[in-house]
């Protein structure tokens, strides 16, 4: 059964409907959830933000097909607010969670380039942070990024360059210390 | 680091993080619980601008004048006005003297939020067929500190209004009677298409919850206001993301206000 159909059985009222477009989606909405605060405890929580937000608001929903990238506007949206309301009620050091803790993220890397750039990847702003899991993790277009997070493909195009150019500087900066050491050495 | 190799790295590190994780079963279970039981949506729901506009506007219904008291008023239909804006604290200053004189107001408080922008807030009262009885101005200031806001809305007092509720919380500050209460509240589409179920209405009707008409979609919240009624001027400092913000915070910006 297509989205479609199932977002109107569930404009009529069919929750079954509803669990059958949670079964669809769940992952793809909790693992981007994860990555975009960090956390898989956070994750959850905008998970069923998301869900819930989209079932209480499915009547306007007009193209039914649109479920996903609805799903996940509404997901980044509340995501961004999360984000920006920890941030001012978590102190700096403590709000990223490191590797120690049993549900970031970064527990499961073991190369150090791997932690080095999900290290830089923490540092970066929730906005450019969510173009980078929607590009790289969930394989969206500019446009359809744009469209899930309601900017201009432009915009999208900007926070993707500033964002690859922290990246790329956070690994190289770090490939570069030990020539450096070389050579003052 | 050369491009392709970058666009590998984050890739594999993205997916190696997350590719494989599975949305726990738990999850089901909270999701049905509030989808099915109704149960009141999270505060923090994220809401773009426009439609948080509509609602702080729908919201002033009931902000400004209270509940109804009685008489031919069956509604309060406000919005801020377009035009008379400003975004300089004393041409915003200079309004509020001419139209709603003796309003008292602040640049910012001691807890850091300041003044970001002025309005004009025309008010109608309208009878049960919507049609505009009666129209007032009151001022809105909006205060901002680190991306959260509230709002300053003053205008005089009307007759048709209650101020009070059973559900608030009192205190004297000087020989000024000041209310703070949180309200749940629920945000209709105006076109009727949706209705209040038949709980939320009694709820409504007990004064426990607010639910007012004009955002594109039902949402809901929590509505934090503190309000007082100085020299024929009603006044309330509200928002509906706290931020971090007690009742003890509300009280002290209204004491602000007061000793302006």
């Amino acid at each position: 059964m297509t989205d479609e159909e199932l977002v109107r059985r569930m404009q009529r009222g069919d929750m079954q409907a509803f669990d059958e477009l949670y079964e669809r989606y769940k992952n793809d909405a909790y693992r981007v959830a994860c990555l975009i605060t960090g956390t898989r405890a956070d994750g959850e929580d905008l998970t069923q933000e998301a869900f819930m937000t989209c079932a209480q608001s499915i009547t306007s929903l007009k193209d039914g097909s649109k479920f996903r990238p609805w799903l996940l506007k509404t997901l980044t949206r509340a995501a961004w607010k999360y984000c920006r309301k920890k941030r001012r009620e978590t102190p700096v050091s403590e709000f990223f969670e490191t590797g120690e803790s049993e549900s970031a993220l970064s527990a499961v890397l073991r190369t150090d380039e791997q932690r080095r750039l999900y290290a830089a990847l923490d540092t970066l702003d929730e906005k450019r942070r969510t173009v980078i899991v929607l590009y790289y993790f969930d394989d969206r277009s500019v446009k359809e990024i744009a469209q899930a997070t309601g900017v201009l493909e432009g915009t999208v195009k900007s926070r993707l360059f500033s964002a690859r150019r922290h990246l790329r500087q956070a690994l190289t900066d770090k490939e570069q210390k030990p020539k450096e050491a070389a050579t003052h050495g | 680091m050369d491009e392709l190799n970058l666009d590998r790295t984050i890739r594999e590190t993205l997916h190696t993080c997350a590719g494989e994780l599975q949305a726990p079963d738990k999850l089901k279970t909270r999701v049905d619980f509030v989808v099915r039981s109704g149960a009141p949506v999270p505060k923090r729901k994220m809401k773009p601008w426009k439609r948080t506009a509509v609602a702080l506007c729908a919201v002033l219904a009931v902000a400004v004048t209270g509940a109804l008291a009685s008489g031919q008023v069956a509604s309060w239909s406000t919005g801020r006005h377009p035009v008379k804006s400003w975004t300089d604290f004393a041409k915003t200053a200079g309004y509020a003297e001419k139209h709603v004189p003796d309003m008292k107001y602040v640049e910012s408080f001691s807890n850091g939020y300041a003044f970001d922008k002025g309005y004009e807030d025309t008010i109608d009262k309208r009878d049960e067929n919507n049609k505009t009885l009666e129209s007032f101005t009151g001022v809105l200031l909006n205060y901002q500190k680190d991306g959260a806001e509230l709002t300053l809305d003053a205008g005089p007092v009307q007759s048709e209004a209650v101020y009070t509720s059973p559900f608030d919380t009192v205190r004297m500050i000087g020989e000024t009677e000041v209310r703070y209460r949180e309200t749940p509240q629920i945000f209709l589409p105006p076109d009727g298409k949706e209705k209040p179920t038949a709980e939320e209405q009694a709820k409504m009707d007990a004064g426990e919850i607010n639910i007012a008409y004009g955002t594109a979609q039902r949402e809901e919240n929590v509505f934090y206001n503190v309000k007082w009624i100085e020299d024929g001027i009603s006044y309330s400092i509200y928002t509906t993301d706290p931020a971090g913000l007690t009742e003890d915070d509300f009280f002290q910006m209204a004491a602000e206000v007061i000793g302006a």
